[in-house]
Parts: C-alpha cells; sequence; structure tokens
C-alpha cells in the first residue's frame, strides 16, 4: 500500500496529465450512472406514489388508473374519512406511539449511561463479563423469547399494560445501546472524571455531569436507533397490548386494514397517515438518521 | 492501594495533565478505577438495567430452551417433560418445515442480492452533487418504514385487483398470482424485503467508500490500474469489514422476518410463504402449542448464532488486507 502512496506523490505521470478535460469514455460513463441511478430511484418511489396519489381518489378510478393522477378528480374526503374514522383513531394512535418512544428514550438513556460508565471505567474482569453477558442480547431474535416474556408479564400483572410494553422493549434495546456507550465512553480520556474525581465529584455526578455532557453524540444516535425500533415495532404491541389494548400506528394500522382490506378508499388513506409521521422525520431528519445508523452499525 | 501507573499520567496530553494539575493542585495518583469505587453506588448504577435485562431477556431465553423439552398446558404450566418430542413434531410438521425452507431462501437470498446490489450502487452513488443526495435518499427512505406497513403498501399493489395487475391486464397480459402461488408469494417477500431494507446497506457501503482515501484510488489509476483492478485491489480489500458487518447484520435481521409476513401474505396460501418466526409466533399465541414453539424459538437462535459464527470465520480467513 505504502508504494501506492508514494506513486502518488512523484510528479504527475505523463499519461495522467494527458487527462485533463473529461473524455468522451468518462462523460458517457457519467451518463450512465446518472441513468441507471435515475431508473433505480424512480422504481423505488413508485410504491410511494401509488398510496400518496390514491389516497385522494375515488374506488373506481383506484381500480381502473391506480397510476393516474387526474388534478380534477382528486377529494380530500377520504383522507378525512380515515382520520375520523371510529375504527382506527388515526390521532390518538400518533400520540400513543409518539408517547412510547419519548418514554423508551427516557429510560434507555437513563438505565444504560450508568452501566456503561462503569464498564468503560473499570478494569475489572466481572465488569467486562457483564458487557459480554449484555452483548448476548444482541443474538437473541425478540421471537424466541416472546412466549416466557408474556408469562412473566402475566406474572407480574404488567400483561396488557404501556409499563409491560416499555419495561421488554427498554430491556432489548440494553445490549445495543450499552455496547455503542461503552464503546464511545472509552475514547474520552480517562483524565477528565480523574480530574473531577479529585475535585470531590462521586460516582454519580460524574458518570452524569462529566460525562454525560461528552456521549451526546452517541446518546442522539441511540435516541434515533430506539425511536424508529419502538415506532416501527409491531409484535410486541400487538402480543403484550393484546388486540383490545391501546393501539400503536401499527397494531392500529393491523386492526384497521385487516377489516377494509378490499376498500381502497379506506386503504390508501390509512395507509397515508400511518407513513406520513416516518416520512416526514425522515425529510426532516434524514442527515442524523443516516449518521445515527451509520455510526451504529460501524461501531461494532 | 494508590494505583501503579506513572504511565497513565505520562501519555495523558498535554492539555489534559494541565487541567489535572491545575484542578487538582497536585499529580494525581492515576488509578485503575473500579476496585476503589464504592459498592453501593456501584450496585444501584447496574441494578435497573441488569435486572431489567436479566428478568425479561435471560430468563425468558433460558424458560423457552427449557420449555422446549417440555410439554405445557393452555394456562402455560409445564405438565410433562417430553426431552426431543417438540423438536421432532416440529420438523415432521409440513408447515415448520416449509418455514425453515422459506426462512432460509429468504434469508440467502436477499442477503446474497442485497449486498452485492449495495455495494454497486454505493459505488456508482460516490460522487458529489445534488443528484447525488436525492438518488440516495430515494433508494433509502423506505427503511424508515416500517416492514408492517411496506408490507400493507405492497399487498395493495400486488393484489389481484392491485396496481400491477391492473397495469398487466390493460396490457392484454394475463395476472400474475403474487399472493396465491407459493412459490410467487415467496418471490413477493424477498421483492419487497431488497425494497425496504436495502437502503441501509447502501449507506452503510457508502461510509464505507468514503472512508477510502482518494489519494490511494488516483495512486492506482496513475500506476495504469484498470477500474475492475481498482475495486478488486484497493477498494474491496479497504471494504472488508464493512461487508463483514453488513452481512452478518442484514442476515440475522433476516432470520428474525416477521411483520413482513403478516402484513404482505399473511403466511399464505396454505402457510406456504412463512417463516420460522412466523411459526414460533402461530404456534406459541395462536395454536397453544408453547413446548413447540420454543423448539422453533431455539432452532431459530442456533441459526442466528450458526450464522454470525461462520460469517465472522469466513471472513477472517479470506480478509486479505
Amino acid at each position: 500500500m505504502d508504494v501506492t502512496v508514494e506513486a502518488m506523490r512523484t510528479p504527475v505521470h505523463p499519461a495522467a496529465r494527458r487527462k485533463k478535460k473529461p473524455s468522451t469514455a468518462k462523460r458517457a460513463a457519467k451518463l450512465g450512472r446518472h441513468v441507471a441511478l435515475a431508473v433505480l430511484s424512480v422504481a423505488w418511489i413508485i410504491p410511494l406514489y401509488v398510496v400518496v396519489i390514491n389516497a385522494f381518489k375515488a374506488q373506481d378510478d383506484i381500480l381502473s388508473d391506480p397510476f393516474g393522477f387526474a388534478p380534477g378528480k382528486l377529494s380530500l374526503q377520504y383522507l378525512w374519512r380515515a382520520i375520523v374514522n371510529p375504527d382506527f383513531n388515526v390521532l390518538g394512535s400518533y400520540g400513543f406511539t409518539a408517547m412510547l418512544v419519548v418514554l423508551n428514550m427516557v429510560f434507555v438513556v437513563l438505565f444504560a449511561t450508568p452501566v456503561s460508565y462503569l464498564i468503560a471505567r473499570s478494569v475489572k474482569k466481572r465488569h467486562q463479563a457483564l458487557l459480554v453477558y449484555f452483548l448476548l442480547g444482541t443474538f437473541i431474535p425478540g421471537q424466541v423469547i416472546l412466549v416466557p416474556v408474556t408469562k412473566i408479564l402475566l406474572g407480574t400483572g404488567l400483561m396488557g399494560s404501556l409499563w409491560g410494553l416499555l419495561a421488554f422493549q427498554v430491556a432489548g434495546s440494553m445490549p445495543v445501546t450499552i455496547f455503542l456507550f461503552v464503546g464511545y465512553i472509552r475514547t474520552i480520556p480517562r483524565e477528565i472524571d480523574e480530574a473531577a474525581e479529585i475535585d470531590g465529584a462521586g460516582l454519580f455526578r460524574r458518570c452524569w455531569q462529566v460525562i454525560f455532557p461528552l456521549i451526546r453524540p452517541i446518546v442522539a444516535t441511540v435516541v434515533i436507533l430506539t425511536g424508529m425500533g419502538v415506532w416501527n415495532d409491531f409484535v410486541n404491541p400487538q402480543i403484550i397490548l393484546g388486540p383490545l389494548g391501546a393501539k400503536t400506528v401499527t397494531t392500529g394500522i393491523y386492526a384497521a386494514i385487516g377489516k377494509y382490506i378490499t376498500d381502497y378508499t379506506t386503504v390508501f388513506p390509512d395507509l397515508l397517515l400511518a407513513l406520513a409521521p416516518a416520512l416526514i422525520f425522515f425529510i426532516l431528519m434524514q442527515r442524523n438518521i443516516i449518521g445515527g445508523l451509520t455510526a451504529g452499525a460501524t461501531k461494532s | 492501594m494508590t494505583g501503579s501507573s506513572e504511565g497513565g499520567v505520562a501519555t495523558a496530553p498535554a492539555a489534559t495533565r494541565r487541567l489535572l494539575e491545575t484542578l487538582g493542585g497536585r499529580r494525581s495518583r492515576t488509578r485503575g478505577s473500579g476496585g476503589r469505587l464504592p459498592l453501593l453506588p456501584q450496585l444501584a448504577m447496574l441494578l435497573p438495567a441488569l435486572a431489567l435485562f436479566t428478568v425479561l431477556v435471560i430468563i425468558p431465553l433460558v424458560m423457552s430452551i427449557v420449555y422446549s423439552f417440555t410439554n405445557l398446558d393452555s394456562y402455560g404450566r409445564v405438565t410433562s417433560v417430553v426431552g426431543l418430542a417438540n423438536y421432532k413434531h416440529l420438523f415432521l410438521d409440513p408447515n415448520t418445515v416449509r418455514a425453515l425452507e422459506v426462512t432460509a431462501v429468504l434469508t440467502i437470498v436477499c442477503t446474497v442480492v442485497i449486498n452485492f446490489a449495495s455495494v454497486g450502487i454505493a459505488m456508482l452513488l460516490n460522487q458529489r452533487g445534488p443528484m447525488y443526495n436525492v438518488y440516495r435518499s430515494a433508494i433509502f427512505y423506505p427503511y424508515v418504514f416500517s416492514a408492517l406497513i411496506s408490507g400493507f403498501v405492497w399487498s395493495a399493489i400486488l393484489n389481484p385487483d392491485g396496481a400491477i395487475n391492473t397495469l398487466l391486464t390493460r396490457f392484454g397480459l394475463a395476472p400474475v398470482p403474487f399472493f396465491t402461488d407459493p412459490n410467487l408469494a415467496v418471490v413477493s417477500l424477498i421483492v419487497v424485503t431488497i425494497w425496504n431494507s436495502m437502503g441501509f446497506s447502501v449507506v452503510l457501503y457508502l461510509a464505507g467508500l468514503q472512508t477510502i482515501p482518494q489519494d490511494l484510488l488516483e495512486a492506482a489509476e496513475v500506476d495504469g490500474a484498470s477500474s475492475f483492478q481498482r475495486f478488486r485491489k484497493v477498494i474491496w480489500p479497504l471494504l472488508g469489514p464493512t461487508v463483514t458487518i453488513n452481512i452478518v447484520l442484514v442476515s440475522i435481521g433476516l432470520l428474525r422476518t416477521y411483520d413482513l409476513v403478516v402484513s404482505l401474505t399473511g403466511g399464505g396460501p396454505a402457510g406456504q410463504s412463512n417463516t420460522i418466526a412466523y411459526r414460533i409466533i402461530a404456534l406459541g399465541f395462536s395454536s397453544n402449542e408453547a413446548g413447540q414453539a420454543s423448539a422453533g424459538a431455539v432452532v431459530l437462535l442456533l441459526a442466528t448464532i450458526a450464522l454470525a459464527g461462520i460469517v465472522m470465520l469466513v471472513r477472517r480467513r479470506t480478509s486479505w488486507t
């Protein structure tokens, strides 16, 4: 590898100097790249387009011309009917899911930060073993433990409640979160919290007042990962809250679509309403989402 | 007990050392923490996460393994120990065998397609310019949607009277039975999985590509390396760790495919497109076969561990760097 780096430092090779202007071949390659990517992008957007456009059309128009866009024939009534549909309280499910997301974020960070701080700063074997113990969780698919989890929640009276669901979701977020936190805290010089210790700061203060402000970037990553995971979670709320319990966006749409599967004037507006928050979140936060996902994956 | 390492201070960045001296008024006795940490606050910091994780992840895992060797009544009480009978039933049940096949096909096909396509797309996308951001967004956005809702979107499109079949009939072609043909149902699952989750791999590979120093590629070009050689000898080896991570994350995620099956095919026709995760939930909650569900869960767990192990092993052996 060193050899190639050296080659770059030597005066420019004559063959390279001649290539100042993009050759026809290069322009063709660039055009080809744009065409390939544009085709792919359009293919990827079509499903969203179909949902958006058909959310404003009548059943006959949807059936006869699903891709058609006739401005005169569009109507807001279907979307409105979906919003006020008593069978699927969309706005209520937004609120409930958002609350669940926020509670998850708070408790995940609250529980994972101190444990990660201890593990990251300790040289003790038992603390490193603790990290391995938490990491086991990343290999356990949720469905593997769901049957016993419902038994435990039943036994503790938390089955069917928001708190039972929250507890299970927070527990499930611990492995990845602790892993990311420990890795990040280890990059912070130990001398910083030692200075704080000399100043008389106890363990809690060092964790929350000294280290926590410094790990904000990875907290942001975790908050995004947790938020997306909880907002999109389906099987856990469906099983733990039960079919008659409070509805998240996913369990709500599941109940609603099951009922109206052939009535596209209900299906498409419902789908649009279910997709809208995620879509808006994506448009506003794209950079952070992609940054967070990449950080989350490459740190592991 | 003062800890031994002067080394800690010696290697500390000068600024931090100065900070230390100002704050402490004395040279710090650098120490490995942990030993000196008071026990009670330590426990208070550990306990919430440790207790929650143990009670709701590890204990259930042990219970699942135990259940897989037992029979349970409809109240979930263990009535008898049956040895490997649950596993035997599982592997004799055509629905579960089909679920294992579908899961294997889905995992392998999607992992291969997603990874190959993503490397290619990331190479195409690795350019500056506003259009490239648009392309990236267009390919990535489905990833923020839940698999459940993505499945509903596609089921509305692939239905017999959905958008695709309407288009086909208009051109005088026969409609495609996306959900009523057992194998086409699996193909539908594969297609929607790729649509839904490829964006994640693309941005991961893109991030990996962007860490490759441009100098290196230019140097290779100056040395007369063809674009294939540049890919094979420079990009691919440097992308190695990203490839491993991506394959592990994608394949482990695919093994547990559940939501998409619920919304896209419902496991149908006649259970021909269910996955092992779907089968576990169905057995455990609809049919009250907690023993068999747990056996399925153990199989899924072992498959996850084996897959991760194999990928790591293969990658370690064939890493060129």
